[in-house]
């Protein structure tokens, strides 16, 4: 036994499998000699005694058993590799290397406030002061060549044989501003040229009259030998062996783009090596997803790992149309960023065929050692028979929050909770492994929000016992849908899961043959196409409980060709933690432009009645009931719930149902006529404000006790066509299932719809049995 | 020479001068016994602004609370990069958090006053303030 900390991490090459599939389990271990892994299902996730406690069962696995603790390195660092089998690039001779290059970090590391809750500080570290443009170079080998900042100067580095050789030019690039570098190799003369050449670009950073940047350039004598480079070709990194593994190394913080490389001096056009295009598709629908394309004879394309933000902004961006499918000369650019890790390419420790005979439900792959104990959960899907009842889980949103270090990053963690925040151990853990990689409501290293969610890399926020900063210790994410889960079991109802990336590839077909939906607790980000798979779903009879706060909020998109790769790029409007630059709002792996829905006229409103109008997070409060709540035609909800009683005063979320972020009921944004307006939150302080996107000008008074619009609703509407839906808008309120072990009226409530939901009759049918509760 | 970044901290000097006088204004004892008797909330305008000026300050070594367990208890440490998991915990444990943000204001409390108050005044806050 060891006196260091073990750890066992994992990760799933995606989130749900049907059976017949199989699942890929990636582990890396540290102080840890051999571990256990065997199959669960998850039950309930949150541990506190205010609920029934974490709860899974064990299943037998063909996995399980024991193995051998190995660590894998996680290497963040995005790039482009080139396929270059011919060895075209292998060594430079007689090379004019073209690039154009906009630094973001080209030397020390962020300073200034960041975002909607200033991030000040990196807790990530020093970043690099070695950053690769392109080249092979290895340092471990010393051999090849690249084109690299070093401590901000434009610099060319490569051995001739004898020694390694650097050429440098005086001064460092200034950030935010473009470049064009160039690299002369000329073979007769024995020489190495470098310039840089300031561009003049409308997202410089400053005006070409305030910069005072002027052209430099240097040169050097080489001996015209090249000592070649087992490293493969890359632009935004290099690369350092790692086993069999080609890590990333020395990425760049940073667009480049407009890359050219000739060979021969007195004609560049006569022997054009390679001319990447990175804003030019291989696709018929002109998405820029991970393939790079090289327009020169050599075909010499490439591949883009870790996912570098494209359908940027390049050096020749006039302003004035901002979709890089249109005007893709104007997008030739690729940001890179040194954190960036959406696949930490592990091997597969194991894979888990999921049986035919395994129940569809929520699992996990619990892998534990002496002292430490992960899970990597996973959905089972339905087979051919499926449940009457589906269950959205939110994992877009998981991926949103994956990895959250606000907390120790930002001076507003503290202001938009109201209270110092509340760390678990994990987060402690994850403070120890930058190399994890952020969450989509974080700053990359170099000041850039974040865009980019992946399943393939540990994501610590997942695990089932997970209690987030946000709220008391509260339950948020996957741990806040256990309560579901575990509130269908008490039920005695078996349901089916179903997850962000499965609806949006398969649309409506896959909620047909259910009978009701069931949301998770925060599905606030989702695609266009399960928008519209939700919407049909109700239109033809279907039934959906919205039982979340905060939903169908924002634009995400799945890659295609990846899908466990999600996008969320910020706009400029509205409640966001950061925004895209101007030019870098639209989806790469879908086109869309990044947002709200209500700002891009599908408020949530129009699919499930209420909205987001307010997010605090100090206490929680109950639900009072409305006038609609007597109306004959919303009678099931109440059965067994008195005219006059609050609904919901407990629960695992700062102590009710209502709260955290809440929705409300909006007739101007799409609330139907004919909702009924069943109830609305009790008291909210203000800690809880009102929404950004409800605050055209800036004014005072945005809080609880002054906008009668911070509020939680609760909405239920029959629709033709006898589907319909129940929406409870806030998060906080799978929290209060629990309590005082299901016997409460928040779980009595639910269960009365939830009963009438799968009756065949219309939901505006009275029925006159009350056999529902 | 003179850089942007120099004006800006002076910019930044100037508001924080005029930052600090007004919570040195509004820190008064109410204030103080209104957080202690509920540090969660809610508060009248007054506490609010003071508890939201100490909870807005930088991030670096700024106090945060941990849980121990599932149920408690709780402690407090700093945030401080380089150390493992960048935190440093302090000594005392606490068996609610609701103790455990007392104690958090009392430290940033004692940390704001200090130039301002003597050490005895900073005493008759600490019993005014129930200090855990």
């Amino acid at each position: 036994m060891t006196s260091r900390p073990q750890h066992i991490f994992g990760y799933s090459d995606r989130f749900a499998a049907r059976p017949g599939e199989a699942l890929s389990f990636h582990v890396s271990c540290e102080y840890v000699a051999n571990y256990q892994a065997s199959l669960v299902r998850l039950r309930h996730g949150f541990t506190g005694q205010a609920g029934p406690g974490f709860l899974e069962t064990a299943v037998p696995a063909e996995f399980e058993g024991t193995y051998r603790g190995a660590w894998f390195a996680c290497q963040p660092g995005s790039y482009v590799e080139v396929l270059d089998e011919a060895g075209v690039l292998g060594a430079p001779d007689d090379f004019l290397i073209e690039a154009h290059i906009f630094p973001t970090l080209p030397q020390g590391t962020r300073s200034g406030h960041f975002g909607a809750y200033h991030v000040t500080q990196n807790s990530f570290g020093e970043s690099s002061g070695f950053q690769a443009v392109l080249g092979n170079w290895s340092e471990a080998t010393q051999s090849g060549y690249a084109l690299v900042l070093d401590e901000g100067k434009p610099t060319f580095i490569w051995n001739d044989g004898v020694a390694t050789n650097k050429l440098c030019l005086d001064a460092a690039v200034e950030a935010h501003q473009w470049y064009r570098l160039r690299v002369r190799i000329v073979a007769g003369d024995g020489k190495v040229h470098l310039e840089q050449t300031p561009v003049s670009n409308i997202m410089n950073r400053l005006s070409a009259l305030a910069t005072g940047l002027t052209p430099q350039s240097a040169s050097a004598s080489t001996s015209g030998q090249w000592s070649t480079s087992e490293a493969p070709f890359r632009i935004g990194a290099l690369a350092r062996r790692d086993g069999y593994r080609w890590l990333s190394a020395n990425a760049f913080n940073g667009k480049i783009g407009g890359i050219k490389i000739w060979r021969g001096q007195s004609d560049p056009t006569a022997d054009l090596v390679a001319a990447w295009h990175f804003g030019r598709s291989s696709r018929q629908d002109g998405l820029l997803l991970g393939d790079v394309i090289d327009q020169s004879a050599n075909k010499l394309h490439g591949r883009c790992y870790n996912a570098p933000t494209r359908g940027v902004t390049g050096h020749r961006f006039a302003g004035v149309v901002d979709d890089f499918r249109l005007v893709p000369d104007e997008y030739d650019a690729i940001h890179f960023h040194d954190d960036d890790i959406t696949d930490a390419e592990w091997p597969a420790a194991f894979t888990f065929k999921i049986p035919e005979a395994l129940p569809a439900g929520v699992y996990a792959a619990k892998l534990t050692s002496e002292d430490s104990e992960y899970y990597i959960p996973f959905f089972v899907r339905a087979g051919e028979k499926k449940a009457d009842i589906a269950v959205l889980f939110s994992t877009a949103t998981y991926l949103a929050y994956a990895n959250d270090r606000i907390a120790f990053e930002a001076n507003g963690a503290e202001i938009i909770v109201s209270r110092t925040p509340i760390i678990d151990r994990a987060d402690l853990t994850l403070q120890d492994h930058p190399e994890f990689g952020r969450s989509c409501y974080e700053i990359h290293n170099d000041g850039s929000g974040v865009v980019f969610g992946s399943v393939r890399r540990p994501i610590l926020t997942l695990q089932p016992k997970h209690r987030a900063w946000f709220q008391a210790e509260g339950v948020w994410g996957l741990p806040a849908d256990l309560c579901i889960v575990h509130w269908l079991e008490i039920m005695e109802l078996g349901f089916d899961p179903i997850t962000d990336e499965d609806l949006d590839r398969e649309g409506s077909e896959l909620l047909q043959d259910y009978k009701v939906v069931i949301t998770g607790s925060h599905p606030e980000y989702v695609t266009r196409n399960e928008i519209a798979a939700i919407d049909q779903f109700c239109s033809r009879g279907g039934r959906l409980m919205y039982l979340g706060g905060n939903g169908f909020f924002a634009t995400v998109s799945f890659d295609p060709e990846q899908p466990s790769l999600m996008e969320l790029r910020r706009s400029d409007a509205g409640t966001r933690p950061h925004q895209s630059p101007f030019g870098d709002r639209r989806h790469t792996t879908s086109g869309e432009t990044a947002g709200l829905w209500r700002n891009k006229g599908l408020p949530p409103q129009r699919l499930v009645g209420v909205g987001f109008a307010a997010q605090g997070f100090d206490r929680c409060t109950y639900y009072q009931r409305l006038e609609d709540s007597h109306n004959p035609i919303a009678g099931f909800v109440f059965e067994g719930i008195g005219a006059d009683e609050q609904i919901g005063g407990f629960g695992i979320m700062g102590g009710g149902a209502a709260g955290a972020e809440v929705d409300c009921y909006q007739p101007v944004l799409g609330t139907p006529p004919h909702a009924l307006l069943l109830a609305t939150s009790g008291p909210l302080s203000d800690a809880y404000l009102l929404a950004a996107e409800e605050v055209y000008e800036s004014i005072p008074g945005i809080g609880g006790t002054e906008q009668p619009g911070v509020r939680a609703d609760i909405v239920l509407c029959p629709l033709s066509g006898g589907g319909g839906f129940f929406s409870v808008g806030s998060i906080a309120y799978t929290g209060s299932l629990s309590h005082n072990s299901y016997d409460n009226n928040v779980a009595r409530m639910t269960g009365n719809v939830l009963r009438r939901f799968l009756r065949p009759e219309p939901l505006d049918v009275v029925l006159r049995d009350a056999a529902i509760a | 020479m003179r850089t942007s970044e120099h004006r800006m901290t002076e910019l930044s000097d100037v508001f924080k001068r005029r930052f600090n006088a007004r919570l040195l204004a509004d820190f008064t004892d109410d204030v103080v016994a209104a957080y202690q008797n509920a540090p969660l909330g809610p508060h009248d305008d007054k506490t609010a602004r003071v508890v939201r000026a100490l909870g807005g300050a930088a991030i670096a070594d700024k106090e945060i609370v941990i849980s121990l367990g599932a149920n408690g208890p709780w402690a407090i440490g700093r945030i401080s990069l380089g150390k493992p998991g960048n935190f440093v915990r302090l000594a005392d444990t606490f068996t609610s958090y609701q103790d455990a943000l007392r104690s958090v204001f009392s430290i940033r409390r004692d940390a704001f006053l200090a130039p301002f108050i003597s050490r005895s005044e900073i005493h008759r806050h600490d019993q005014l303030g129930n200090k855990p």
